[in-house]
């Protein structure tokens, strides 16, 4: 098995937001993405979607090359999160890289905001249960009876954090979107440890708001880098100048 | 550094050198591309820079494929997005490209296409430069070329650096059969008309008109055609015939900003030759749930612009009425008679083209009405408009049959003037929007794929941008509503094609087929 030349398998959760449609976009021709999206699908050549000229609509149009595997669901329905990986599954064999990047945000002040309180079990459910739950399914389905090749084929979960986890941003309304941000990083550095018997990596990425403020395309890279890093058990920043590594097993970060 | 001067500029004897580069951020890094912009170009920069990485990725492909040339280029390309000065908004050195960025794009994403017209340009120059030294910058027909190929990427700005009037207003030199300089407007203005001449006039591709560059247009000329004569004096008698000396200009100019993307030129004839109209040669064709046509931005602006005016005199006049049944909506039908700026939905070509694209053997019958939904209007109910509809006998294949209702009942075929008349089918429904306020809360056209399915939860919503389309295949499951609007009006253009009533009742049973009540 040429692992080296091989199209790396990744199931990518929130794929039709910025960081999805920035990753599908520098990344598609090197990896085989299945893009799990709820509304929108993200537009790139898919399975069921392609560019066409309309003054030449026999032409073969460049662009499609790579398409992506587009794959609507809505994660917190229940059987959603085992639907998509079976389908992946089912479709490639495999997954090499989880990124959990779905998101639900309300920022809301806490005090005058009923609905802020009424979005905790939503904001949690995907930056903890369906994080969770994905690599569960996984590693049920596939990783533990695969350990052996988990290591050759450097395979791992990225879950897409946010700088909100780390700092308070006084008067912005972030706490409930930080508080699910900082389970979120808890919950990594658990599964780092308990996912290394089967040879998977887990890491966390924690990009400044993009596009304001970090370059979307730079918050993709990430997880790119992480993919390809050997690291575990850590959170790889990115803001300011240069990205910088936590590690989040040391209780003072 | 080669620099694309405004016109305008060079005019004024004013060519502006190259600004120190300050401080610069990365946004992307592949074997093929660094795309950088400068901290001081702010947030708008951020902006264009997703965009411009894309539309990179799928203009370069073209660009080579004009040349020969093969990916990747032999050396990465750097972009720099960054605030250029006045009058020269783009640059390259090599490999290394510089492009202003529009200060509205942070506003306005849709003014980041004025950098990626901007990167074309130079792309062409980088990648002219690896294919040999034909199309050199450094000549006037590089320059006509390079901003040729980015006008025919980006219609929208293709008149953006019109310099035709130089050479229209001057002595009309012959800057075919030599190679002339390309900050000499009068040759470049020379070098652009030659070039629409060959694509336009004598129907050179462009692929075969890059392939075949020479020293000068002249042997280009003769590589591309085959021909063994000068071309200039049958070029020069042309424009002579079509644009006298002294009969005023004809490209305007845009008003030059050192910023702001130039104007369109609006007050031309409009052409409703669809490779003249469309803004883009990029559609979505999408399989599920039904197989459908979306596209954004579908014609250049100027067109765009002919259909709201078209569409506004007509509310204007009360043209409008409540005459569909179970529908919350006003309607005005669409004929030849008062077509305006519609006309080119009227048009046998584009007929041809919506029905190849989604495979129907359409008949050439159309019947197209402006609907108007009020704020609040109410949803409809999930249905696949497969009905019925008559029209007036029509054998000629070159025109459409436009359903006009002074002439016969659509969903009869009775006729007051005793045409004979015949019965069709819906082949393909299309939407495009039109005049909507983008505050607009819903108004979504929504697909499904089950009449069952709640009306708000469909498998997918197009929403109601404007100069936007959705099209789809009329089939027993080509299940689709309205959503309600809120706040603000929604406008648009139905129209469908047709299919013969016997195909449809072959394929899918003459029960299928939904009579009206």
């Amino acid at each position: 098995m040429d692992v080296v030349n091989e199209r790396r398998v990744c199931l990518f959760t929130g794929a039709s937001g910025q960081l999805g449609r920035a990753f599908c976009a520098a990344y598609r021709d090197q990896y085989d993405i299945v893009a799990v999206y709820r509304r929108e699908r993200p537009w790139f050549p898919a399975q069921d979607a392609r560019l066409v000229d309309p003054l030449d609509p026999g032409r073969a149009v460049q662009e499609n090359a790579h398409p992506i595997h587009a794959l609507r669901a809505d994660l917190l329905v229940p059987g959603e999160a085992l639907r998509v990986v079976e389908s992946t599954l089912a479709r490639h064999g495999r997954i090499d890289l989880l990124v959990n990047a779905a998101v639900s945000t309300l920022w809301a002040p806490m005090l005058g905001s009923l609905d802020l309180a009424n979005s905790v079990q939503r904001q949690f459910a995907l930056a903890v249960d369906i994080p969770l739950r994905l690599a569960t399914l996984i590693a049920q389905l596939h990783w533990q009876a695969d350990a052996g090749n988990n290591r050759v084929h450097n395979r791992n979960v990225v879950n897409v954090s946010s700088v909100a986890a780390l700092r308070v941003y006084p008067g912005s309304g972030q706490s409930v979107y930080a508080a699910s941000k900082a389970a979120m990083n808890h919950l990594t550095a658990h599964m780092a440890v308990e996912f290394e018997r089967v040879g998977v990596r887990v890491n966390a990425t924690a990009a400044n708001s993009f596009p304001q403020l970090v370059g979307v395309a730079r918050a993709a890279e990430a997880i790119r880098e992480l993919d390809a890093s050997t690291r575990t058990g850590e959170l790889l920043v990115v803001d300011g100048e240069q990205n910088e590594w936590m590690r989040l097993d040391e209780p003072d970060r | 550094m080669i620099g694309l001067y405004r016109p305008s500029a060079v005019r004024a004897g004013a060519r502006p050198s190259m600004p120190e580069i300050g401080e610069t951020r990365v946004h992307a890094s592949t074997p093929s591309i660094e795309l950088l912009s400068t901290v001081d170009s702010g947030r708008a920069a951020d902006e264009t820079a997703e965009l411009l990485f894309a539309r990179y990725a799928t203009d370069l492909p073209i660009i080579c494929e004009l040349f020969g040339v093969e990916q990747p280029l032999p050396t990465p390309v750097q972009v720099v997005l960054t605030a250029m000065p006045e009058g020269m908004p783009a640059a390259h050195q090599g490999t290394t490209i510089w492009c202003d960025v529009a200060a509205g794009a942070a506003s306005s994403p849709r003014l980041a296409l004025y950098s990626c017209h901007l990167l074309a340009t130079q792309l062409v120059h980088v990648v002219a430069a690896s294919a040999g030294p034909h199309w050199s910058a450094r000549t006037a027909h590089g320059e006509a070329l390079s901003r040729a190929i980015a006008g025919s990427l980006y219609p929208r700005w293709r008149n953006a650096w019109a310099c035709a009037d130089d050479w229209l207003s001057g002595d009309r030199r012959n800057a075919v059969a030599v190679a002339g300089e390309p900050n000499d407007l009068e040759a470049v203005g020379c070098a652009s008309l030659f070039l629409d001449y060959l694509h336009h006039e004598l129907d050179l591709d462009w692929r075969t008109i890059t392939r075949a560059g020479g020293a000068t247009l002249a042997v280009t000329y003769r590589r591309a055609s085959g021909a063994l004569n000068e071309p200039f004096d049958d070029f020069a008698a042309l424009l002579t015939d079509l644009m006298p000396a002294g009969a005023g200009p004809a490209v305007a100019e845009p008003t030059p900003a050192p910023v702001a993307p130039p104007a369109l030129t609006t007050d031309a004839p409009l052409s409703t030759s669809l490779s003249d109209v469309l803004a883009h040669r990029r559609w979505w064709l999408v399989d599920t749930p039904v197989r459908h046509l979306r596209v954004e931005d579908v014609f250049v602006s100027a067109v765009y612009d002919q259909i709201v005016a078209t569409f506004r005199e007509r509310m204007a006049r009360g043209d409008f009425s409540r005459s569909l049944a179970g529908y919350d909506a006003s309607a005005a039908a669409v004929t030849p008679a008062n077509a305006g700026g519609f006309g080119v939905f009227l048009t046998r070509e584009w007929h041809d083209l919506i029905a190849t694209l989604l495979g129907v053997q359409a008949t050439g019958d159309v019947i197209a009405t402006l609907h108007h939904h009020a704020p609040g209007s109410a949803s409809g109910t999930i249905h696949n408009d497969l009905n019925p509809g008559w029209f007036p006998q029509h054998d000629d294949d070159s025109s459409v049959c436009v359903h006009d209702p002074a002439v016969s009942n659509y969903r009869t075929g009775s006729s007051s003037t005793g045409i004979s008349t015949v019965e069709r089918t819906r082949g393909i429904s299309l939407l495009y929007y039109l005049d909507t306020p983008p505050a607009i809360i819903g108004g979504d056209t929504c697909l499904y794929r089950s009449a069952q399915q709640p009306v708000d939860q469909p498998d997918v919503r197009v929403p109601p941008k404007n100069n936007s389309l959705v099209a789809f295949e009329c089939t027993p499951f080509s299940y689709h509503t309205f959503i309600s609007n809120l706040g603000v009006e929604r406008n648009c253009l139905v129209m469908w094609l047709h299919r013969d009533r016997a195909a449809t009742t072959a394929r899918w049973g003459n029960e299928s087929i939904v009579g009206w009540t």
